[in-house]
């Protein structure tokens, strides 16, 4: 979707065998195929997709670090699991990061990546469909990264990342309305240089895509079904 | 970069630590300590030989190095240090003091009337100790118990992943951290006390802002001696 830090990575470099597993991985938990404290079986996992164990232990350990996974070397992995207060937790973190790379924008967006910046919420505005308006969107987000230039900041984009990547806007009904009001109040805040005002725009802005997730999970029943 | 019989410093994992743990502590010192340079690709048949590993736990230290921000990896080239310059330092513990605050925020919503008398209680504890590591032991102590108030798994994860930029020690290498965590926590325990939330997000934010500070001074004299040591 959206603020979608791990998108943006995967779109400079091809993925690597360990990335699909992780997303197969994310995948098998938000269908609710594997619910939380389930092991997770490595060899089969392997067989399954057609991959040596090293890009499952690989993909194992980056989805320890972004909280998907419980992983211990003498327990092996574990589901950690989607609940209500781990959805509203993760986007109100990832706010927090977000919130961040605006202040770092504000500090050094010249006038010009202000005004392409502003042409690009401009055209996202107008984008026809749902599937305009996400690419329009992630070349947006992947703007503000790129001016905020923090390899820090950027790198806790990885472990906050999108719930959900690919179908966002068709999955959350109000994601397109939220993200538009959110960058609108970002875009206004940049203008008048208030790094403040951009911070809380971008947290705000999470804050609600989170509960319009969680609603979603929650009608579609992966939410709630322990 | 030195070999293993070099070095007096054991690179063996630590109890509780994976192979690929200790891989990526180690690498982590030689960025901090400046023997690793900013745009340089990781050595990783280096590391691997002074560290005494295969090449396996290499790589999957550096899966959490990246996403720790200490390098970024560029598919088919290797992995590639980031700079540890002053705004990685800032904008590392503008993180941790968000995270902590967000901990504090979640843990007023979530302590039982126990819960935040054990805190009290282990606030009080940090106000004794001088030495670094007993200083160090009642900090982790009411930091980490603030954590688990928090009841927030989502938080421990990204914890788990905001690696700490001082190897080692904090409060050893950074000697005026004692003063600077003794009178933030005091602080936040006032504000928690109050239960006022916003106030102990501002303190959190505010203190680790005060370490950041502190860690580039401190910083700038290793490099500084370390590029000494290489002419």
């Amino acid at each position: 979707m959206s603020t979608h830090g791990r998108t943006l990575p995967r779109r400079l470099k091809r993925e690597s065998s360990s990335e699909q597993v992780a997303e197969h991985i994310r995948r098998l938990i938000m269908s609710g195929e594997l619910v939380k404290g389930e092991r997770l079986r490595q060899e089969d996992l392997a067989e399954e997709l057609g991959v040596s164990r090293i890009p499952v232990r690989e993909a194992i350990i980056a989805l320890d670090r972004e909280g998907w996974l419980d992983f211990e070397s003498n327990r092996g992995a574990h589901v950690a699991g989607l609940a209500a207060d781990d959805i509203r937790d993760h986007y109100e973190l990832r706010g927090l990061v977000f919130g961040l790379l605006a202040r770092r924008v504000v500090e050094t967006a010249t006038d010009e990546d202000v005004k392409a910046l502003s042409a690009l919420a401009a055209e996202m505005k107008r984008a026809p469909d749902i599937v305009e308006f996400a690419v329009t969107n992630e070349r947006l987000i992947r703007q503000i990264v790129r001016l905020a230039a923090s390899p820090r900041l950027t790198a806790a984009l990885l472990v906050t990342p999108a719930i959900m990547h690919h179908d966002f806007y068709e999955f959350v009904p109000t994601g397109r309305k939220n993200q538009e009001a959110g960058v609108a109040a970002f875009m206004r805040a940049l203008k008048q240089r208030s790094a403040d005002g951009a911070d809380t725009a971008m947290r705000t802005m999470l804050r609600r895509q989170g509960q319009a997730v969680l609603a979603a999970f929650t009608a579609s029943g992966v939410v709630g079904r322990e | 970069m030195p070999r293993a019989a070099d070095r007096p410093a054991p690179h063996a994992p630590k109890p509780g630590e994976t192979i690929a743990d200790a891989v990526a502590r180690f690498v982590r010192t030689e960025i901090f300590e400046g023997r690793l340079a900013a745009g340089q690709r990781l050595p990783q048949d280096d590391i691997a030989e002074s560290v005494g590993v295969s090449r396996i736990p290499v790589r999957e230290a550096i899966i959490a190095l990246e996403r720790e921000g200490w390098v970024r990896v560029e598919r088919h080239r290797g992995a590639f240090i980031n700079a540890l310059d002053e705004q990685a330092v800032l904008d590392r513990f503008a993180l941790y003091g968000r995270f902590y605050g967000f901990a504090a925020r979640r843990a007023l919503e979530r302590m039982t009337a126990d819960e935040r008398q054990t805190l009290r209680g282990l606030a009080l504890d940090l106000t004794r100790p001088t030495g670094a590591k007993p200083f160090e032991r009642a900090n982790s102590a009411y930091m980490s118990t603030l954590v688990h108030f928090a009841g927030s798994a989502r938080l421990r994860g990204v914890l788990r992943s905001t690696a700490q930029i001082v190897p080692g020690n904090f409060f050893a290498t950074v000697p005026k951290g004692i003063t600077i965590q003794r009178a933030g926590i005091a602080a936040l325990q006032a504000a928690l006390d109050a239960d006022d939330a916003s106030a102990a997000e501002q303190i959190c934010a505010d203190m680790e802002h005060r370490h950041a500070l502190e860690v580039i001074a401190v910083m700038h004299s290793r490099q500084a001696r370390a590029a000494t040591a290489h002419t």
